[in-house]
């Protein structure tokens, strides 16, 4: 009976709230613009019954913040750099209209 | 006053500009445009531009955020006069809707996202952000572009728009896709490894 009524339960949430293929477009579109009232309501209930959403809302905030990070991160070896020769043609042009 | 040379051009040698910013400026085109080429190219330009525009570096910022503010503007001109186009590998990259990993429109079981254990207070590797540059790679560069954009610059809808010559829709389509492509990436090779 309890397992019948979980399930009836879960079912209603999943029948009135967004499927979780237009929740990653909500939390998506939610980074840009405040959502309505109701549909934040929506996305709430479907939170609860859904773990793969609320990790995909986190991730993404995750994402957000790790790209801030990206560019002050350069410090690896594979990380690539001008050539010497480029560098020296930059410093040959820089210093030619340097001194127009 | 110690501000008293402050009406005296700064101490500008472009020569050591190369050597101090050269490599970072480089990277930082490279991850938006791609090419080493078209890289080299916008640093170029914007140490041309900083030369001339010198008189107004006032020193409030540092050096390398001057020279990294003139390169995104540089950037910007480069994606509306080369970017407008939508090429079809955008197309596709922005029409594929995951379809696999969804099951009439909830998370196909064995493919939602998986639990990450790590959040930043973790101190990631030279290797973790090479990762995240690899997966950026993946992504077609007007999308990543649009990434960026948002997300490691901050600008906004409008800004993002008017540069890369599309709609408000069209953005967030892009976003939206950018972000599941990176976030899948990242899962597969970097969080969700065994």
């Amino acid at each position: 009976m309890k397992i019948w009524l979980g399930r009836a339960f879960v079912a209603l949430i999943c029948a009135i709230t967004p499927r979780c293929r237009e929740m990653t477009r909500l939390i998506s579109v939610e980074r840009e613009q405040p959502l309505s009232r109701l549909t934040r309501l929506r996305m709430d209930w479907h939170y609860g019954i859904c773990v793969w959403c609320l990790r995909y809302r986190d991730q993404l905030g995750l994402l957000g913040r790790l790209s801030r990070r990206l560019e002050g991160e350069s410090s690896c070896e594979r990380d690539p750099r001008l050539s010497e020769s480029s560098k020296d043609r930059l410093k040959e042009t820089l210093s030619r209209h340097h001194h127009d | 006053m110690q501000n008293s040379s402050s009406n005296a051009a700064p101490q500008v040698d472009p020569k050591c500009w190369v050597d101090e910013h050269g490599d970072c400026l480089y990277r930082f085109a490279l991850l938006r445009v791609r090419k080493p080429e078209t890289a080299e190219d916008l640093v170029q330009d914007t140490l041309l531009a900083a030369v001339k525009a010198v008189d107004n570096f006032t020193g409030r910022s540092s050096e390398r955020s001057w020279l990294v503010g003139i390169l995104k503007h540089k950037i910007a001109d480069h994606f509306r006069k080369h970017g407008r186009e939508t090429p079809f590998t955008d197309m596709e990259f922005l029409s594929d809707e995951m379809s696999h990993k969804f099951e009439d429109g909830f998370w196909n079981h064995d493919l939602g996202p998986k639990d990450w254990q790590e959040d930043e207070a973790v101190t990631f590797s030279g290797e973790f952000w090479q990762t995240m540059r690899d997966c950026m790679k993946k992504l077609p560069p007007r999308v990543a572009n649009a990434f960026m954009m948002r997300e490691m610059d901050d600008a906004g809808t409008p800004e993002i728009c008017e540069t890369l010559g599309i709609s408000q829709s069209n953005l967030w389509v892009m976003l939206h896709r950018a972000r599941m492509a990176l976030r899948e990436c990242l899962e597969m090779n970097w969080f969700g490894r065994a």
